[in-house]
């Protein structure tokens, strides 16, 4: 294969041809003094790209067939002209039955895989009754007890639907949703999703509001979670390694892919660690990136990502099972590009970064409400945003060909220097000591920082235009009222109520109980602390309770802030 | 002009946890000139009252990116207890149309909002700084 | 506000304390009135250095010691000291991030400073604020330096005690060796001692003690300020040295004194030839750069001309 696509002509370093010595003499009468062209990862970008920069010669090694080794061009062989993407966008909002409603609505209209987005006050680990209650329901579900999940899912068959839960260590809600599967009469083998918040290293680091446990306990947590969803919830994807938090607290794309694949690396020594079979745990990794306006570069990224991962799984950890090799993804087009002037420029924008991510070969993908930036997404935007999906899928056919941009010399030789690029900060990471050790000394957290500093410097200057905000002001125009959707207040108060009841109707010693056994799991190391913490919540043992004895034995999670 | 850098506090009440902003608007008020007291998120209400008092700040800068700011409210009664009223507080984040009037209306000086040129920023708080300044209780009468 | 400024803070008045530490900082004719009607400070309230080079772990260690210190029923107060942006003059002071569980503890009082241009690691009032510390009721004041690694020295001039903290396997701990950072140190801390090669490092600051110009025999503990690891140990001799000095009485007092005597005047001094347009240095400034003589002879040669003219 490879011989057949021996280039016409030279390789950079043979002959020059006489027509591009024209053309580079003619591109720099025209151009003189030109600002070099930058990317947002640190490459300069020339502007043409030929067979000096890429050529096809190395078909074989750098892109293949997909499905294959080395996957640059897709994980499936028929990739989304088979199956194209789920669309998954973030339900979760006021109270339990708030939550229900919303999900019977989708349900309706088709869909077969959800979210589940807990209130903030269940992401810092506490039940509903410990933290302010004009803070409660606004940002997610108020969900502490078996009750609420059971009221969450109520009219739903629960085996036929496929959640992602956004479920930080210890993985409470994971816990509760088994003990309402147990409640209903449902074996653990049928329930089927994703934990989508697993990946403690991305909370300590970047997304700090999702970080409860201190490191050590945090690591302990997610192996033993990772171990008994393998043996008892095998439909289960205990595991989701976020490169979107990073990129959101300003890394470079460049920068979230190395050190997310520097995360899954380590996560991956942990389970070998503990004596997990490597070709079990592997497959049910899942990756979650965030996809940046800047088109090819994040294409480029997606497609060096996924050559990087294939080649670690297969060659450094030596695994032979080829599901293993697969780099699934699901991707979200990034809020921090969005602006609050002019809002429906917005559209535009999420539209162009779908493009991307759809491009770079995703697996599931959340476009932006363009409101995102005003208020919590309001139903119309919500629908414009699905809608953008499915125009480019059915309307632009952007599915109709797998990789249509392979062999492409600018996106092969981009996707070349972003895997070089990637390399290159994965190496800093590992000289570190890997990426757990390069976390706990702000390594990762400083350069996060100061590419942040890089790129708001760039807005400030102008350099990088961002539209109705440094550049094409529109004077007089105002960005719309935002229609505020806040909980009803009653329903807060009854939900407080509530839990009350719950606590004292329910069975009290076995509830002290199971904590204690959780507590003396957290102490032992041949106990699984995960399997305690099902026990428990089965048992009765609020969300807030588990964390809680949680912290008391692993302590809090205080993320490691670099000003 | 002020002849001692203007002291801010730059801080996160509440759950929410993303800090970017938060960092991004202490390195710009640092690169204006003034000193900023950074410190983690979720902080308290009276945890922030105790950090303005502690570090003798002349402005708050509270960010909230859900809805935090819902606790702002709160936040000025608390200064006004502690005799902290002559402090300078100020909002950036994402906060919706009539929530900001909510703020206002609860003594808060200014809510920036994403895209705010961080000049203007640092202008108007350094601006707030120089009237805390003049308002603050003399020590040596 | 208060006629009677020293009873306040003697009291624990916080609001009282920190704009009075405000006032120190700003230095100028506040200051000086501030510091009289305060009276002389109370150096029975020892001053503690925490000083080594950046991202040794100073401030994960300082909320460790603390913690260890408040669980003996010591009540502390920490100044923590950033680098000022050459260009701008501001600063971020984030060293109390790492010290946040404090921040509910009455027996505790944080408080950031900026360098504000200072090159010795301290800025240029914090021998004003420590005098307001002092007449405050915190039985322990820890100081952080900046952590710029070269020029922390100054510390030596402020503290009674002083705590270098090193890591292992950095380059920049040779280079502490080398600029006398280490002879500094009344206890030498080695921290991250998890990490690898850690006996080296330990290795490498007994080697620092047997220098020539050391002669004083000082602890080296290892410490991991992550976990706390080695802290209890650490706050053991810090309050042994705190402690001996308190017995000790009138002597060792006098030496610390003289110290911070000499500390501060050395910043006046610089501060005085820094803005100096004065002839005769100027001369010896020119002179210095043709490379007509060295450093040392020329310093030598002025401080002649300064005394004999006294």
């Amino acid at each position: 294969m490879a011989k057949s696509n021996t280039p016409r002509k030279l390789e950079p370093d043979g002959q020059q041809d006489p027509d591009r010595e024209r053309w580079q003499r003619d591109y720099q009468a025209q151009l003189p003094a030109e600002t070099p062209v930058v990317n947002r990862s640190g490459i300069r970008i020339n502007p043409l790209y030929d067979e000096t920069n890429w050529s096809g010669t190395r078909y074989t090694q750098q892109l293949g067939y997909p499905g294959q080794i080395p996957m640059t061009r897709g994980i499936y062989p028929s990739m989304h002209r088979g199956q194209t993407w789920s669309q998954r966008q973030l339900i979760g909002f006021g109270v339990p039955s708030d939550y229900n409603a919303r999900l019977h609505k989708l349900l309706e209209s088709g869909v077969s895989a959800v979210s589940l987005i807990p209130c903030n006050s269940v992401y810092r680990g506490f039940d509903a009754d410990q933290v302010p209650r004009e803070l409660l329901g606004t940002c997610g579900v108020v969900l502490n007890t078996v009750d609420d999940m059971d009221a969450c899912f109520s009219g739903v068959d629960i085996a036929q639907l496929s959640t992602a839960q956004n479920d930080p260590s210890p993985f409470t809600l994971l816990a509760l949703l088994l003990a309402v599967a147990k409640r209903r009469g449902i074996p653990w083998t049928r329930i089927t999703g994703t934990s989508n918040q697993s990946d403690y290293i991305s909370h300590y680091v970047a997304n700090h509001m999702f970080f409860r446990l201190a490191l050590p306990g945090a690591r302990r947590m997610l192996v033993d979670h990772i171990a008994f969803t393998l043996e008892q919830v095998p439909g289960w994807n205990p595991l989701s390694i976020v490169g979107q938090h990073m990129q959101q607290a300003g890394a470079t794309p460049a920068e979230a892919m190395a050190f997310t694949l520097c995360t899954a690396i380590q996560y991956a020594q942990d389970c070998i660690d503990r004596g997990l079979d490597p070709e079990l745990f592997f497959p049910r990794f899942t990756f979650f990136f965030d996809i940046s306006i800047s088109l090819f570069e994040e294409i480029a990224k997606f497609r060096a990502g996924r050559r990087i991962w294939a080649s670690i799984v297969r060659d450094t950890f030596g695994v032979k099972n080829p599901k293993a090799w697969r780099f699934k993804f699901h991707a979200q087009t990034s809020g921090v590009d969005l602006t609050r002037q002019q809002p429906l420029n917005n559209i535009s924008r999420v539209t162009a970064q779908a493009i991307a991510g759809i491009l770079g070969g995703l697996q599931s993908l959340h476009t932006d409400a363009y409101d995102e930036v005003l208020c919590v997404p309001t139903e119309d935007a919500a629908r414009i945003a699905i809608n953008t999906q499915n125009i480019l899928r059915e309307e632009a056919h952007l599915t109709d060909v797998i990789d249509p941009l392979g062999g492409s010399y600018y996106v092969e030789a981009l996707t070349d220097q972003m895997e070089d690029k990637i390399r290159e900060v994965m190496d800093t990471v590992e000289s570190a000591g890997g990426m757990y050790k390069a976390v706990q000394e702000g390594i990762v957290q400083t350069r996060i920082g100061e590419s942040a500093l890089g790129f708001q410097r760039s807005l400030d200057t102008g350099e990088q235009t961002l539209v109705g905000v440094n550049a094409y002001e529109s004077e007089g125009v105002e960005p719309p009222v935002a229609v505020l959707e806040r909980p009803n207040k009653e329903s807060v108060t009854q939900y407080l109520e509530g839990l009350d009841t719950y606590k004292q109707s329910r069975d009290t010693p076995a509830v002290a109980r199971t904590l204690d056994e959780l507590a003396t799991a957290a102490n032992s190391e041949r106990q699984n602390v995960y399997a305690a913490v099902v026990t428990a919540a089965t048992a009765g043992a609020t969300h807030g309770e588990i964390v809680a004895r949680l912290r008391e034995e692993f302590g809090t999670g205080d993320p490691l802030i670099v000003p | 002009m002020m002849q001692t850098p203007p002291r801010v506090l730059v801080t996160k009440i509440g759950l929410d946890g993303h800090d970017r902003g938060s960092r991004l608007v202490a390195a710009a008020l640092r690169d204006a000139g003034m000193e900023v007291i950074y410190t983690p998120p979720w902080q308290d209400v009276e945890d922030v009252v105790r950090l303005a008092q502690d570090e003798d700040v002349d402005v708050v800068g509270i960010s909230s990116l859900a809805t935090d700011h819902l606790l702002v409210p709160g936040l000025m009664v608390a200064l006004k207890r502690a005799h902290l009223d002559h402090v300078g507080v100020v909002v950036g984040g994402i906060v919706p149309h009539d929530e900001e009037a909510l703020l206002i209306e609860a003594g808060v000086s200014r809510v920036f909002h994403p895209g705010s040129p961080m000049e203007e920023i640092a202008r108007e708080v350094s601006q707030l700084a120089a009237n805390a300044r003049q308002q603050a209780p003399e020590l040596l009468d | 506000m208060s006629s009677d400024l020293g009873a306040s803070l003697r009291r624990g008045d916080r609001a009282v304390l920190a704009r009075a530490i405000s006032v120190a900082e700003n230095g100028g004719a506040k200051a000086q009135a501030l510091l009289e009607r305060i009276g002389p400070a109370n150096v029975s309230h020892p001053v503690v250095g925490i000083t080594g080079t950046s991202g040794a772990g100073k401030s994960t260690l300082i909320d460790q010691l603390v913690a260890e210190l408040r669980a003996r029923d010591q009540t502390v107060a920490v100044v923590a000291i950033d680098p000022s942006s050459p260009f701008s003059g501001g600063a971020v002071l984030g060293d109390r991030c790492r010290m946040n569980r404090h921040q509910a503890d009455k027996g505790v009082y944080i408080r950031s400073l900026s360098a504000r241009g200072g090159t010795g690691g301290v800025s240029a009032g914090v021998d004003r604020v420590i005098q307001v510390l002092q007449a405050s009721p915190f039985d322990l004041i820890l100081v952080e330096t900046v952590g710029a690694g070269q020029s922390e020295i100054d510390i030596r001039g402020i503290a009674d005690t002083c705590i270098v903290v090193c890591t292992p396997n950095s380059g920049d701990d040779i280079q502490a060796i080398k600029s006398g950072i280490l002879e500094i140190a009344d206890i030498l801390v080695a921290n991250k001692s998890d990490l690898a090669d850690s006996n080296k490092n330990v290795g490498q600051l007994i080697m620092a003690q047997s220098l020539p110009s050391n002669a004083r025999p000082i602890p080296v503990l290892s410490t991991i300020a992550t976990t706390g690891e080695g802290v209890d140990t650490l706050a053991d001799r810090l309050l042994e040295l705190c402690g001996s000095e308190r017995v000790t009485g009138a002597n060792d007092l006098r030496a610390s004194a003289r110290r911070r005597l000499a500390g501060a005047v050395a910043r006046k001094l610089e501060r005085h030839l820094i803005d100096a347009h004065d002839d005769d240095f100027e001369q010896i400034a020119a002179s210095v750069h043709r490379g007509e003589c060295v450093i040392d002879e020329a310093a030598a040669r002025w401080v002649r001309k300064v005394t004999d003219s006294g």
